[in-house]
């Protein structure tokens, strides 16, 4: 059977625009799919733009050593280090760090020094000069010098020798005072709302406020740490109040992932339990809370990872300054570091942006690095943590 | 459970489970004063929170009444100079929410379409398993510390724009805005996939049995259906740019300057109070209520759009 010719050319001309129409629709739906590949790829290549930069600028100064001096002469009015050359009588310097007004080997005049120094010749030294700035260096005394890494030294004036040994130590104390808070409250406060809450407009009150809580702006929480925890409370600026702040900020990421973990248990185990009549507490205690508590892990680890390097409240409560130190440890106080002055990486990163020098951009980005790895390294746990979860447990 | 869920829930409260009423008077049968203790501790751990509460807005009223005692608030709000630290002090709070206003449109320019292009993309288009990586890779985004953020924005973006604006100062809204809405698309992104995950699949059947394309039916049929969740997706996100702190004291400049310029460097509420915060300010001096009295504006604004953003979600709540 065949179509008459005309029939068939009719029906062309009535198929044709709606072919054109419909490859016209795919081609608008395969490109907007495209937009949104293209999106996601310019958004993740943001973050390897990010990381590339701070691997530019900085990673050349994570590697780096630098010479210091431990202890030994105060310092004088001009003191340079290098390593100390003797050719028969004459000594001299190769500066360590040269600067645009020395030259590349400092003549050394030895006669007033106290010591034989020559076990030294090689070495890496540091030379009191005195008050002598006249070339060639009056030496008065003289040191040997040990190398250390960025990780090792202190926050240091001289942005070469600087380092985030007190930084990191300041980090690590600040979370884990941060984590005792913001875990012990908000496991309770979780399991209080989940388990115990009667159904009441209290209940309501609190978890609204617990929402909105979540939504209050870091720097906010800054000025009520130094209006009523710096001031009020008198606790100073110290690594307890940087706890506390920080503390209660990551709390409702605690309460909130500690809710949803014990949701997502059955009621039939919690029954099981009292049917072999364990009290309410028992309950909870035995069954609800190591049930739920990978998923109260994962929801810490996202809450401290953001309280390692959140900024702002610190910033407010006064804790951008110099602090060259560690906290001091004794046996006879052992919570006197809780007191103590301290800095933490974020701060001790924004003093260096805040800079002129390029020099402290390097460490900028050196110390940018050591806590991007930290943070992503803490959520890629967490993403690890829930994945396995999800996996593992089937109720 | 994710940073960005713990952020979700800032307009919802989660149902708790549904346990039987237990008549007053047999409640507290059988429990022994342990059991009766252990209560009353997990009872105020929760209710600590409201005390939290309590104690920054009492802060802030407080410091920001003893502040708005020198200066009169019509003042505050009309003045268009704010020079709280100079002889000739003087406060208007304009400029900074200028600054604070003109980052934040910056920002939101760049994570609300790409965000929203991103969770279709997702939730209509991408394969299951595409979802499951891309999902908490971006979330990665939001896990950057900000101060990280801002030396990203002054180091590398904005050498980038001044290569296409030559006259473009070192410190600028324009790329701290930039940085902050790339910051924000994962909060866009992933709480507006949640919503249109949760639109039910026979929604979208009915769509394409009428012949619709999936772009027809993501736009005519998922986001209408969806509203609201997108609605508190984008809530969320205006909030976080209001509040950035780190990127626009680093990038935009510490400078007030009451401006809609994005190209210039102006200050905003936060970086003021970074700013102030430097340096060494006397306790109860007119300089530390000043930020106060700015932290109490941030804190309305943000509060503003909350509320507006839970009527919103009110409205267009969908039942299926």
């Amino acid at each position: 059977l065949k179509m008459p010719e005309q029939m068939e050319h009719h029906l062309d001309e009535r198929i044709g625009p709606l072919r054109a129409m419909i490859a016209r629709r795919k081609l608008v739906d395969f490109l907007f799919a495209m937009l949104g590949m293209f999106l996601v790829a310019a958004s993740l290549l943001v973050l390897v733009a990010l990381f590339g930069q701070l691997v530019r600028d900085g990673s050349r100064r994570l590697g780096e050593t630098h010479l210091v001096k431990t202890s030994g002469f105060a310092p004088g009015r001009f003191e340079v280090s290098g390593t100390l050359l003797r050719e028969g009588a004459q000594w001299s310097l190769r500066p360590e760090m040269p600067m645009e007004d020395q030259p590349a080997i400092l003549p050394l005049d030895m006669s007033g020094a106290q010591t034989d120094y020559s076990s030294l010749v090689g070495q890496s030294v540091a030379v009191d000069a005195g008050r002598s700035r006249a070339l060639p260096l009056k030496v008065r005394s003289m040191e040997k010098l040990v190398s250390q890494s960025f990780f090792n030294s202190m926050p240091s004036r001289e942005a070469r020798r600087a380092g985030i040994k007190s930084p990191l130590v300041g980090s690590v104390l600040v979370v884990f005072v941060t984590m005792l808070l913001a875990v012990l409250l908000g496991v309770a406060a979780g399991v209080y709302l989940e388990e115990y809450a009667p159904k009441n407009r209290l209940t309501a009150l609190i978890e609204v406020n617990i929402a909105n809580l979540a939504g209050v702006p870091s720097i906010i929480w800054g000025l009520m740490a130094l209006g009523l925890l710096v001031y009020t409370l008198g606790l100073q600026r110290s690594i307890l109040t940087a706890g506390l702040t920080l503390g209660l900020l990551v709390l409702p990421i605690v309460i909130i992932a500690t809710r949803e973990a014990i949701r997502a248990i059955p009621v039939t185990i919690r029954e099981a339990s009292y049917a072999c009549g364990a009290s309410k507490w028992e309950t909870t205690r035995f069954h609800v809370i190591p049930y739920s508590m990978s998923g109260i892990l994962t929801g810490a680890i996202i809450g401290l990872s953001r309280a390692v390097g959140e900024t702002a409240p610190l910033i407010t409560i006064g804790a951008l300054t110099y602090i060259p130190f560690l906290p001091d440890f004794s046996w006879k106080h052992p919570l006197g570091w809780l007191n103590s002055q301290f800095t933490v990486m974020p701060i001790q990163m924004f003093n260096w942006i805040s800079r002129p020098e390029a020099a402290f951009a390097e460490n900028a980005a050196a110390a940018g690095l050591v806590l991007l790895a930290l943070t992503l390294s803490m959520n890629a746990l967490a993403i690890i943590l829930r994945y396995r979860l999800r996996k593992k447990i089937k109720w | 459970m994710t940073q960005l869920d713990a952020n979700a829930t800032v307009l919802s409260v989660p149902q708790s489970v549904s346990r039987p009423r237990i008549p007053r008077r047999l409640r507290w049968k059988g429990r022994t004063p342990g059991e009766w203790v252990i209560e009353a501790i997990l009872f105020l751990s929760a209710a600590s929170s409201v005390a939290i509460t309590l104690g920054i807005v009492g802060v802030l009223l407080y410091e920001s009444a003893g502040f708005f005692k020198h200066v009169p608030l019509w003042k505050f709000l009309t003045d268009t100079q704010w020079t709280p630290l100079f002889d000739n002090a003087r406060y208007g709070i304009l400029p900074l929410v200028a600054g604070t206003v003109v980052t934040t449109v910056v920002a939101l320019l760049v994570a609300i379409p790409a965000g929203t292009i991103i969770a279709i993309y997702l939730s209509e288009y991408a394969p299951h398993k595409v979802r499951e990586i891309v999902k908490p890779v971006l979330e990665l985004l939001s896990a950057v510390p900000t101060v990280v953020f801002g030396y990203f924005a002054l180091m590398f973006v904005t050498p980038m724009l001044q290569k296409i604006m030559p006259n473009l100062p070192g410190f600028n809204m324009l790329s701290a805005g930039l940085v902050i809405g790339v910051m924000i698309i994962p909060y866009v992104s992933s709480l507006s996939e949640d919503a249109m995950h949760a639109v039910p699949v026979a929604l979208r059947e009915g769509s394409y049995a009428m012949g619709a394309t999936r772009l027809q039916t993501a736009f005519k049929v998922v986001l209408p259906s969806a509203l609201s969740g997108v609605t508190a997706a984008y809530i969320l996100g205006i909030s976080r740019a209001l509040g950035e702190t780190m990127v626009v004291a680093i990038a935009a400049g510490l400078q007030p300057n009451l401006t809609v310029d994005p190209t210039q460097p102006a200050s905003t509420i936060t970086a003021f109070i970074v700013q102030v915060s430097l340096g060494d300010l006397p306790h109860a001096s007119i300089g530390y209520q000043s930020i106060f009295a700015a932290g109490l504006v941030l804190m309305t604004m943000t509060l503003v759009f909350n509320i507006a953003g839970a009527r919103l979600r009110r409205r267009y709540r969908a039942v299926y």
